[in-house]
């Protein structure tokens, strides 16, 4: 069955780069442009894992990743939380938060795949 | 900053000095206004305490000279603090400096805002292209190995191969058909030689049965009537034997014949069965020849493909690895955002600041305060570095941090 990934980030070019990273893998990428889209998107059909950006215009990704673990139908949605964030606080509020992975920007299409590969079986 | 900031202060100074420069005519009316009563209260009091002409006038010449001493170096100060504020007034006319900080702000921010928006269009354009070129490399790359077909061409030549060597390994069967029907040939010269010896012999037993009968036919002829019989007999065997010998000579003579044709066949057999060797030699070395051009052609077709596939691959990587590069765009927008975002706040704080006379006497805010604000809005270690003038060190791709 092909598995459904979400990336919220604000700028196309990044999530142009997730949804080459992992369509030749079989994954079908639903993109968002901020948490507000994120959250309107995942009421139309159901999200395998999220990776979100942590700095975004509307409602920033950390504010995102609580409203999706408040959501009785995606609170177990593992969550990557895909960022240039390097303040430690942001990522331990991330982690307590319940993301799964932290990654911080520039990353490698590869490592981004297995990680989803990871967390999404 | 240290720059602006100095101005700053400097132009503080000098409004400062400008307010002196205009409170300065009313502190020369308040020297004559203190002068003026001061001479006639010195005469007032001379007069009261009885003081003589002379006395209060002295006393009021000296209060005079006093208050004449002080409204002139107070007017002094004053002319020193309009020269100052003149100074001032020509580098800076009233309000334009608060004019240019605050409509310049805007415009750096609509231009930041504009080249970000232009950078990551472009790049996202970039993005596309790449992500289309990649798609198409793939698609080609997958076509070719699906189409290439040497395996298939390979194995078509190897099918062909056996089958022509089946019908080399016929004809060759064939070669031995003949040779051995050569040789049946060749034995049965060797008969027709032994059948004209035979009918040699025949004649010689002919002609000795010839003289023979012709012996008996003398005897025979000696005895007289007594061998007038075997005479008989002895003219039958010779004619016999003439029978015998003719026939034996015609045998010869056939055998003869025979063994010419049997050679002529043996001949013919010979070189045609040389001839067709020689050309199933030739046959033979003609398929090998084509059957190793072959596979060279189709090993120089395979290694072109191989390069092909291997050069597309490669460019494949090339561009992977410049949309992986692209991500600078998402970084220099966070900064260009970021600082655009600080020069929208000051701006406002500016705008806050301004009196009605639409200048800044005070700031309404700590600069270190804003300025330590502005750092701690940062999200990148490049941001802090920036900020420090600290130099700028290769960023390195993270390694996924699993919670």
């Amino acid at each position: 069955m092909e598995k459904t990934v979400m990336i919220v980030d604000d700028s196309a070019s990044l999530r142009q780069l997730v949804v080459l990273a992992l369509k030749d893998s079989g994954y079908r990428v639903v993109e968002a442009c901020d948490g507000v889209d994120g959250l309107s998107k995942l009421d139309a059909g159901r999200v395998h894992l999220i990776i979100s950006d942590v700095n975004m215009p509307n409602m920033d990704g950390l504010t995102f990743l609580k409203e999706v673990k408040k959501r009785p139908d995606t609170r177990f949605t593992p969550v990557i939380m895909l960022t240039t964030e390097s303040a430690a606080d942001k990522k331990d509020e991330g982690r307590a938060a319940g993301a799964k992975a932290w990654v911080v920007k520039p990353f490698q299409p590869q490592q981004m795949l297995a990680a989803v590969n990871k967390l999404i079986q | 900053m240290m720059s602006s900031r100095k101005e700053g202060l400097e132009l503080m100074q000098a409004r400062d000095t400008g307010s002196t420069r205009e409170s300065a005519g009313s502190a020369r009316s308040m020297t004559l206004a203190i002068f003026a009563p001061a001479m006639l209260a010195v005469a007032g009091i001379g007069g009261l305490i009885g003081l003589n002409a002379t006395s209060a006038t002295l006393g009021a010449i000296v209060l005079a000279a006093a208050a004449l001493s002080a409204w002139w170096m107070h007017h002094q100060q004053a002319e020193q603090a309009r020269a100052a504020a003149a100074a001032a007034e020509a580098a800076a006319p009233d309000g334009a400096l608060e004019q240019l900080v605050g409509e310049s702000l805007p415009i750096w921010s609509r231009h930041i805002d504009h080249s970000n928006r232009y950078v990551e269009e472009s790049v996202s354009g970039l993005m596309q292209q790449f992500s289309y070129l990649i798609d198409s490399l793939n698609q080609s790359v997958s076509a070719s190995s699906e189409t290439d077909g040497s395996d298939h061409v390979i194995g078509t030549l190897n099918s062909s191969q056996t089958d022509l060597s089946d019908a080399v390994n016929a004809l060759r069967q064939t070669q031995q058909s003949r040779q051995q029907m050569l040789e049946e040939l060749r034995q049965l010269k060797t008969f027709t030689t032994e059948l004209q010896d035979m009918a040699t012999e025949v004649v010689s037993i002919a002609d000795h049965t010839n003289l023979l009968a012709l012996n008996a036919g003398i005897e025979s002829a000696r005895a007289g009537e007594a061998g007038k019989g075997f005479s008989v007999v002895a003219t039958e065997i010779r004619g016999l034997s003439s029978r015998s010998r003719e026939t034996a000579t015609q045998m010869t003579e056939k055998v003869t014949s025979i063994k010419k044709s049997i050679e002529s066949t043996v001949d013919t057999a010979e070189q045609a069965l040389s001839r067709s060797s020689e050309q199933l030699a030739e046959t033979e070395q003609s398929i090998d020849h084509v059957i190793t051009k072959s596979r060279e052609v189709i090993g120089q077709l395979q290694q072109s493909s191989t390069n092909l596939r291997e050069d597309a691959e490669g460019v494949r990587r090339v561009i992977e690895q410049l949309i992986v590069e692209l991500q600078f765009q998402d970084r220099v927008s966070q900064i260009l955002t970021q600082v655009s975002h600080n020069l929208r706040e000051l701006e406002q704080e500016i705008s806050e600041a301004k009196d009605a006379d639409g200048r800044i006497h005070k700031l309404g805010f700590d600069a270190d305060a804003w300025l330590a604000k502005m750092q701690a809005s940062y999200t990148m270690l490049d941001q802090h570095r920036t900020h420090k003038g600290e130099e700028h060190q290769a960023e390195q791709d993270s390694e996924i941090e699993f919670f």
